[in-house]
Order: structure tokens, then C-alpha cells, then sequence
């Protein structure tokens, strides 16, 4: 793993996050994309790197939410590490499969981060339909899904060719 | 065996970050915040990048909004939005008035003096669909203090949640965190709002007696305890629903803000401390 250049790819998420996304809203709700990376980094470098960018990119977001410092965290370190741990079991030449596996990564975590905010007393119901901001962010991630696995294995290239990252 | 250790290398990754996150999430519980002036530092840092951010992408949510002819649209329903809310305003504020008036023949000599206030400018809403709260371009530097109250030209808005140097975020009314004492002063009676989330009125559940005479369109404004950051007579918005309580002699109402919190553009924060 690279860190400059995970440091940028979550820095570019950010910007695309609060810049774009947020200024789009599709039936009240907005795409989260910094959740995306750690799905991504599940992907391409397995359980481990997924779970530690996604710590990384979940930090990020934090700390421009009015929500407590770790929520995200949380939800995109365990959203990693599933992303990671899942995708080791399926076969990897399907070129649909990245697509698929940030949709679905990202659907969990708007579901999981909904839970976790009413367990910690936040009002995460409170707002948009969970069905409507788990198909904007799902449809959203699914597009980005592709470029993020990208970016994602441009940042971790630098890791043990034995692993897995050599057999994407 | 390899993967075995390398398993139990992820098990060992997951449970040290999420031990540091729920570790940070814990010491940053609302209530607690040691790491408020860390994070108040921080967002001084980022509130510049993420305007520019939000200039940079402009053009395209224009676009975007210009797909469906918004911007033509919004501004004009934006201008109607602000006449009628200030007729509104004005209207709810004549018949307070009128009360007040009255009031004030009794006991003359009652002042109600002028609140200080700054105007604010909001800059940025939400950033995600979990995130109801706007920044605006005021912070401690120009005397806002967490707490304060946020009035638009329709009424009130919310209170400040956090504040930085040169901004501060506000937690809408309809938050369901939100409360705020209220009078009808049509009915001389005073009770507690709480928001009930985006999109839905708020609700007052105690202090409304059943035969106080309240009803569907009556005007609801800040009671303006001492000891709240809220000043009395800032409108909060309509009764829409009157419901009996099942026990005791209360009713509930549901109370829908006077202020468009959808389309906020330039506020005013009152720099009230309480006493």
C-alpha cells in the first residue's frame, strides 16, 4: 500500500463528496461515494487493506459531519473488510463483478450506518427513505465502482505480488 | 495454514480499528467532547476546501439542476416564497401585536428589548442523506456561540451545534434533538416543541391545556424562557393538528415551521446568552 496515494484518492472522494454529491439530491437522498473506497480496497487488495482504507475514508467524512467521530469509520472499516472477504470467493474474471460488489458493498453500508447512528441515539431515520438513499447510493457506487477499483489498485500496487492483488 | 495466519491477521486489523473508532465514537458522544476543539480546528481547515470544492462543481449541478429548468424556476418561486412568508410574518405578527398590546396595558412598563444578532450567510447544506444541518459563514470569531438561536425572514430555523472560528453548523428545527419552549399567544398558553424529523411537523406533547381554546392556524412563537438561548416572539410556524391525549386534560399538537428550511439562503443568528 501506497499511502500518498490512498491519502489522495480519499482526498479526491472528499472533494467529489461534498462539492458534487451533496449538491445532488435525488429524492432527498445523496450518494455517499467515500464508502466506496474501502469496498474497492476490499477488492483489490483483500479483508485487510479494505478494512483500513475504509477506516481511512470514513475518518475523512467524519470529521465534516455533525454525527460523533467514528461513526463512518465504523460502518466503512466493517464494509471494507466484508467487501474484502466476500469478494475472495468469487471469481474474478467477471468484468460486471467490481460494479456489483461496490452496489451491493455500498447498500450494506447505508443500511448498517442507519443502524449503528439509532444505536449511538443519532437520528439516522429521521430524514430520506432508507430505500431511497440505498438505491441512489447503490446505483451511484455501481457507476463509480469500476474507477474506484482502479484508483484503488493503483494505490495498493506496491503491495506483496504474492497476494492477492496479482490475480486481478 | 498461510491463510489461516493471514485470517487471523485481518481479525487482528478489524478489531484494532474498530476498537480506535468506537474508541473515538464514545469520547465524541454529544455531551462529552474533548474532541471538540480538535474537530473545530479541523473544520476551519476544510470549510475552505469544501467551498471550493462546491464552486468548482457549480457548473455541473447547475446543469444538472438546469436539466429540469430548476434555476429559472427556483429563483422565481424563491422571490413569491419571500413575499409570502413575509406576509405571513407580518400578519402573525399584527395579531401578536394586538395581544401584546394589550398585554402591555396592563402591565406598562415591561420593556422587551432588542436581541444582538448577526447575519449570516448559509454556504453549504447537508453532505450526505444522514446530515440535516447547513453551515453558515459566521463562527466564534464574530460572537456565535453553540446554543444560539437561527431565525430566516420566515421564523425560526434551528440553533448552532458546533462552531469554528468563521463558521458554524446548525441543527435544524425539525431534528428530532430539537426543543424549544413555545407560546400561542392567542390562547396564553405555553408548551415545548420537538422536531420529528425532515419533512415533518413538530410536535408539542405537555404544557397545552384541553380547554385552553387552541386551534388548527394558530400562530406559534418562541416563549423566550430567561434561561433559553431562544428571545421570546420569534415565529415557529402554524398549529396544523390538534389531538386530544388519551389521559389527563393536555392536548398534542403538531406545529409546521414558518421558516422554508429547503431553500435558506441568508439567516440571522441571535447572540442571546441566558441568564
Amino acid at each position: 500500500m501506497i499511502p500518498s496515494r490512498v491519502a489522495l484518492c480519499i482526498f479526491v472522494a472528499w472533494v467529489l463528496q461534498v462539492g458534487l454529491f451533496a449538491e445532488l439530491p435525488v429524492a432527498g437522498a445523496r450518494a455517499d461515494v467515500m464508502i466506496v473506497l474501502g469496498i474497492a480496497a476490499g477488492f483489490v487488495g483483500g479483508p485487510d487493506r479494505g478494512a483500513i482504507v475504509g477506516f481511512a475514508a470514513g475518518l475523512a467524512i467524519d470529521l465534516i459531519l455533525p454525527t460523533p467521530l467514528g461513526l463512518s469509520a465504523i460502518v466503512y472499516t466493517v464494509v471494507g473488510y466484508l467487501a474484502g472477504r466476500v469478494s475472495g470467493t468469487m471469481p474474478r474474471s467477471s468484468w460486471w463483478l467490481p460494479a456489483m460488489t461496490c452496489a451491493v458493498g455500498s447498500a450494506v453500508g447505508v443500511v448498517l450506518y442507519a443502524l449503528v447512528g439509532v444505536i449511538v441515539g443519532e437520528a439516522t431515520l429521521s430524514g430520506p427513505p432508507l430505500a431511497a438513499i440505498v438505491a441512489v447510493t447503490a446505483v451511484v457506487n455501481a457507476v463509480l465502482g469500476p474507477a474506484a477499483v482502479r484508483a484503488m489498485r493503483w494505490s495498493l500496487s506496491s503491495d506483496n505480488p504474492g497476494q492477492r492483488l496479482s490475480t486481478r | 495454514m498461510v491463510y489461516t495466519r493471514r485470517s487471523g491477521r485481518s481479525r487482528f486489523t478489524l478489531l484494532l480499528l474498530l476498537l480506535t473508532a468506537v474508541t473515538l465514537l464514545v469520547v465524541d458522544l454529544p455531551g462529552t467532547g474533548p474532541l471538540e476543539p480538535v474537530r473545530n480546528a479541523l473544520g476551519s481547515v476544510l470549510s475552505p476546501v469544501r467551498e471550493a470544492a462546491v464552486k468548482v462543481f457549480d457548473p455541473v449541478t447547475n446543469a444538472w439542476h438546469g436539466m429540469f429548468g430548476y434555476e429559472d424556476v427556483k429563483k422565481e418561486n424563491e422571490a413569491l416564497r419571500r413575499q409570502l412568508e413575509k406576509a405571513q410574518t407580518d400578519q402573525a405578527r399584527v395579531k401578536q401585536l394586538e395581544q401584546e398590546n394589550e398585554d402591555l396595558k396592563r402591565a406598562q412598563g415591561i420593556k422587551v428589548g432588542d436581541e444582538q444578532s448577526v447575519t449570516a450567510r448559509v454556504i453549504s447544506g447537508p453532505v450526505t442523506s444522514f446530515d440535516r444541518t447547513v453551515t453558515i459563514d459566521q463562527g466564534s470569531g464574530n460572537g456565535v456561540r453553540k446554543g444560539n438561536a437561527v431565525v430566516s425572514a420566515g421564523g425560526l430555523v434551528g440553533r448552532v451545534s458546533r462552531v469554528s472560528g468563521s463558521r458554524a453548523t446548525v441543527e435544524l428545527l425539525t431534528e428530532p434533538s430539537f426543543n424549544v419552549g413555545i407560546a400561542i399567544p392567542r390562547v396564553r398558553e405555553q408548551g415545548i416543541a420537538q422536531g420529528q424529523g425532515q419533512g415533518r411537523d413538530l410536535r408539542v406533547d405537555d404544557g397545552i391545556a384541553s380547554e385552553s381554546g387552541v386551534k388548527k392556524g394558530d400562530d406559534v412563537f418562541t416563549s423566550g424562557d430567561a434561561r433559553s438561548y431562544y428571545p421570546p416572539n420569534i415565529r415557529v410556524g402554524k398549529v396544523t393538528k390538534v389531538t386530544d391525549t388519551v389521559v389527563g386534560d393536555e392536548v398534542t399538537l403538531r406545529v409546521a415551521p414558518s421558516a422554508d428550511l429547503t431553500s435558506l439562503t441568508y439567516v440571522k443568528v441571535v447572540l442571546r446568552e441566558p441568564t
